[in-house]
């Protein structure tokens, strides 16, 4: 008789994390914000008609190796109801609506700024900040806990405090330095929150960082996905916050998240949009819900950066504005 | 490529064992992410991996120094309750480009550091294992790592036991021979250093051997320093069992070497325990404060017989 092969393992051992349906390319077309809404829907039409041509280029530029299946695109519009939550959803969604699709294109999916502090309960922007891995400056060998200052995060080694008084008796300035600069440096601070009164705002950066990792289906919570798009009955409600922080608007829309975003904003997003980069190159994603995305896409022939900040894109076009 | 790593072993600092749901909370270093348990055959709670960015030469004195740019990957566990360890490894590459890159890239091969310049692998090795401050400094950070623990609001002190902490310094190589080697030495004020070398090794299933080998080399050098400082079998008497009993009531129980789920480890602890002979260190010694109780439950019972 043959020897018999035990194993034994427990269900607790490792952690499962939920997968999640993921479309090839999420295209966000445009944030409203309060001083954006005027409730004049031409001003929107002119918006959708010129953000149009780059969709039509992404849809090109994102096409599948060998070009024989239809791609998975989904469509996304930002809404801010954090900062300075405005109008009603019936006002303000069936008129983005029609202003896009009067330029022939089609929002699946209407997210609230909100949504990336807590969404359904899950206090995403906390579960992202846990996340932060800060650059060492150099000589950083462990022996010491690196230094940061609460709620600020830069790319390299601010100027010192005490600057040293120059011989006229005045203190010179000293220059910060970049981390990774080759011969100069450009250097950045970020802000990722305010307290005021014990309650912490986050700053527009980190939301739009946690947005971006939401995007790419990069979040769990204790395993589990953290929010799911789904429908609901717009005029239910005549706050932000009666609907889901995903809206989903076309049933038969691609999925939410996907391998890659690529966002087409007024050029004046640039400035925030490069302080997400800032936060975002300093987050330790899950590296196995990462390989795993990875492996998917590599699966149906998309060759995909290893690195988070590759698989975003943007369009910044100075000609973009929703104000009349 | 090599693997380099220093495990810090020590006592929670607890009056009593703490049970699963109390390590969990206590593990639960990053909110969102889930502690792994395994319940046999000794309770084992793993934290969520942590990461600490570096920049500093690696490498010898003696040698053009290396830059590595990159991070290391940290763990704490606690195993039964109530030994607590933390775990700091690198994985160390030969980098292809002579400048640090974007963090990005470092962030998307976690626990990786790449070399900027030259500085061959057993170079490095040997530095790693030589200079009693290494670079870079892992046991430092684990020692961090275990020290936010016990600083846990979760833990009561005083615990019933004193005990130090141990430091177990590792690297592991591929070499180009057949033969698997392991060298234990044991170093002065608790550090000692295992290198090994094989033609493929296994570098996950190796770091945890190594946490595993430090546990039980804590186990046994907490039990030889109590045993020593109790006076047992030296005239100490009912007294040295007394100061013995938290050790027999918390940590006799925890000796249960390369008893894991992947059976890839069993290798390594059969080479070990025949030229070490751990177990057999620790049965001599358990044995030693059975027979001396078994002594002293003979002469009361012959007391109060006598008393009678």
């Amino acid at each position: 008789m043959s020897a018999i092969e035990a194993s034994y393992s427990e269900a607790t051992a490792s952690d499962r994390e939920e997968s999640t349906p993921l479309a090839q390319l999420s295209i966000e077309l445009g944030h409203l914000y309060r001083e954006d809404f005027h409730g004049d829907r031409s001003g929107l039409a002119a918006y959708f008609s010129r953000v149009a041509p780059w969709v039509t280029a992404a849809r090109q530029a994102y096409a599948l190796p060998g070009g024989h299946h239809r791609a998975r695109i989904s469509t996304c519009f930002l809404i801010d109801d954090y900062f300075a939550p405005f109008s009603t959803p019936v006002e303000v969604i069936p008129a983005l609506c029609e202003a896009a699709e009067s330029a022939g294109l089609v929002i699946d999916y209407i997210a609230r700024e909100s949504a990336c502090a807590v969404a359904d309960g899950v206090p995403l922007a906390r579960l992202v900040e846990n996340r932060l891995v800060p650059e060492p400056p150099a000589s950083s060998d462990g022996s010491r806990p690196p230094v940061t200052e609460l709620g600020w995060l830069s790319n390299g080694e601010r100027s010192p405090l005490a600057a040293a008084e120059a011989m006229d008796g005045r203190a010179s300035w000293q220059p910060p330095l970049q981390n990774s600069a080759r011969h100069h440096s450009v250097f950045a601070d970020v802000e990722l929150w305010s307290e005021t009164g014990g309650e912490r705002l986050w700053s527009c950066a980190f939301l739009a960082a946690v947005w971006q990792l939401v995007r790419l289906g990069a979040v769990r919570h204790n395993g589990a996905a953290v929010t799911r798009a789904r429908p609901h009955a717009i005029h239910s409600s005549d706050t932000w916050d009666g609907l889901p922080p995903i809206l989903q608007l076309n049933s038969a829309a691609a999925p939410f998240a996907a391998y890659q975003t690529l966002s087409v904003l007024p050029s004046r997003f640039l400035l925030v949009e490069h302080a997400v980069r800032v936060i975002l190159e300093q987050i330790a994603v899950d590296d196995r819900i990462w390989a795993k995305i990875q492996k998917r896409g590599e699966a149906e022939g998309f060759d995909l950066s290893a690195e988070v900040v590759d698989r975003i894109s943007y369009v910044f076009d100075g000609r973009l504005s929703v104000q009349q | 490529m090599i693997v380099m790593g220093e495990v810090v072993t020590g006592l929670l600092q607890n009056s009593t064992s703490v049970t699963l749901a109390e390590a969990e909370k206590i593990l639960s270093l990053r909110t969102g992410d889930r502690v792994c348990s395994l319940a046999r055959p000794v309770l084992y709670v793993v934290s969520p991996p942590l990461y600490t960015g570096l920049d500093c030469k690696i490498g010898a004195d003696n040698l053009p120094r290396a830059r590595g740019v990159g991070t290391a990957r940290s763990r704490a566990a606690i195993t039964g309750g109530q030994i607590v360890q933390a775990d700091t490894t690198i994985i160390c590459r030969q980098g292809t480009v002579g400048h640090r890159l974007s963090w990005s890239y470092y962030l998307s091969r976690p626990g990786e550091v790449e070399t900027i310049g030259n500085s061959p692998d057993s170079a490095v090795a040997q530095a790693w294992l030589d200079r009693d401050t290494a670079q870079p400094a892992l046991g430092a950070i684990s020692s961090r790592l275990i020290d936010e623990i016990q600083g846990s609001p979760l833990l009561q002190r005083p615990s019933r036991l004193r005990a130090g902490r141990t430091r177990l310094r590792w690297i592991a190589e591929a070499s180009p021979e057949s033969q698997q080697r392991i060298n234990f030495c044991l170093g002065s004020n608790g550090l000692r250093m295992v290198r090994i070398t094989a033609p493929q090794p296994d570098f996950v299933m190796l770091a945890d051997f190594c946490v595993d080998l430090a546990l039980h080399d804590w186990l046994l050098t907490t039990l030889q320093a109590e045993v020593s400082r109790s006076g047992l079998g030296e005239g100490g008497g009912v007294g040295a069992l007394k100061r013995l009993q938290p050790l027999v009531d918390h940590l006799l129980h925890l000796w249960a070497p390369g008893n894991r789920p992947s059976r890839s480890i069993t290798p390594y602890w059969a080479a070990l325990e025949s030229a070490l002979g751990l177990s057999y260190q620790w049965n001599t010694l358990v044995n030693r404060i059975r027979d001396q109780l078994a002594f002293a439950a003979l002469y009361l019972s012959a007391r109060t017989q006598a008393e009678l």
